[in-house]
């Protein structure tokens, strides 16, 4: 008795202690980590909508929106957080759309785990600059051995990862249909 | 052990080689195969499980003689994870971008045998001081390893170590020692160098074994 007594006081000792430290390190990092991700998400708008100032977030179903606005108060376009199966894990990207919706303006990865070397790519200046001042004609299409054509929204797959490219292609296209419905 | 103690000094460096964590006790295999593919991921990686290590041996090492002995590894247990959350928070705070790149594998250093290894196998026997040094060896070496680990197949994979280009472009990359297969190679060819680097050091002094 006595000695289960003394392990039941150890054990809530210990969690004791230790939680309220983590309770401790939380209340100090939390903030932090909060403005950490706040500050991507902006980086990310702002690198997907050139010329807006400010943003203000909107939904629409599945998908985050985020309605960028120059310095005169104008819509620049919207840029939609979306994500999708690549090849190995879940690849998230931020587009960014013109008001109309006619347009790509920009592109960026927020994450993926695709092949290093091939899939990865899709990360790459290269790969993503194909998107900036993309036609949708309605859509975007990335084509196997294509060439770049900017007119009909057609973009160059990147050589072995074409299931990656077609993936980002999925997932832009699922954003462009979000920022439509939600009448850009 | 304790009848017998071995100088300080021996209880650290047995860590950075002939108790190596990874090249020895081959203990700790998730983070030494899963974040080397960049020897900054594994610096991190190293550096985050040595604090772990050296944390929890020290409360560990305070705590010992007034913990039951039936319920020694859920103590254990709770501290450690108590300190990796920490160092989780600390990451996520500060280095962002290498908590991103470390993903999943920071939480799960809870599960990392080296550490729960050394409160089980040397800090429940030992005095603080001596299981403090003994953590900081084990720390040291585990990094150390991870570092050879990574900067091998950044080098080869990627051509650069620490995000420095070295190879030429003419260089063709081998993509695959960025890849899973890359990190069983590296580590293979790593533990299988040692133990050559080890067995010709006892054939030429073998007096003074």
């Amino acid at each position: 008795m006595k000695r289960a007594l003394h392990m039941i006081v150890v054990l809530t000792l210990t969690a004791a202690i230790i939680g309220s430290l983590l309770a401790f390190v939380f209340a100090a990092t939390w903030p932090t980590i909060q403005r950490n991700e706040r500050a991507e998400l902006e980086r990310a708008v702002y690198r997907v909508l050139p010329g807006a100032q400010r943003f203000e977030e909107a939904a629409s179903g599945d998908f985050s929106l985020y309605r960028g606005y120059d310095e005169n108060d104008a819509l620049v376009g919207i840029a939609v957080r979306a994500q999708g199966t690549g090849f190995q894990d879940v690849i998230s990207l931020m587009a960014g759309f013109s008001a109309d919706c006619d347009t790509v303006l920009g592109l960026r990865v927020l994450k993926q785990l695709e092949t290093p070397g091939l899939g990865a790519k899709i990360d790459g200046e290269e790969f993503l600059n194909q998107f900036q001042g993309l036609a949708l004609a309605p859509k975007v299409a990335v084509v196997k051995g294509g060439i770049l054509d900017r007119a009909t929204g057609r973009v160059e797959a990147i050589t072995g990862a074409t299931i990656s490219s077609k993936a980002v292609e999925g997932i832009v296209n699922n954003a462009l249909d979000a920022a439509r419905k939600a009448g850009g | 052990m304790a009848k017998t103690p071995t100088p300080l000094g021996k209880e650290f460096t047995k860590g950075l080689w002939a108790q190596n964590p990874i090249l020895k006790q081959v203990l700790g295999m998730c983070p030494t195969l899963a974040v080397t593919n960049s020897a900054v991921n594994a610096f991190a990686m190293g550096l985050a499980t040595s604090f772990v290590l050296l944390m929890s041996s020290t409360l560990v090492g305070l705590v010992r003689k007034m913990v039951p002995s039936q319920v020694r590894i859920a103590v254990y247990v709770v501290i450690i994870a108590g300190f990796v959350t920490i160092a989780d928070y600390f990451l996520r705070a500060q280095f962002p971008d290498i908590s991103r790149a470390l993903g999943p594998f920071v939480p799960l250093i809870v599960v990392n045998c080296v550490i729960l290894g050394r409160q089980e196998a040397f800090t429940s026997r030992n005095p603080v001081g001596r299981s403090i040094v003994d953590a900081a060896g084990m720390g040291v070496g585990f990094t150390l390893a991870l570092i050879v680990m990574g900067s091998v197949r950044e080098l080869l994979g990627n051509g650069s170590v620490f995000g420095v280009t070295l190879l030429p472009q003419v260089f063709e990359r081998w993509t695959i020692m960025l890849l899973p297969p890359g990190a069983f190679l590296a580590l293979g060819v790593l533990i299988g160098t040692s133990n050559l680097i080890a067995a010709r050091r006892q054939r030429r002094a073998p007096a003074a074994q």
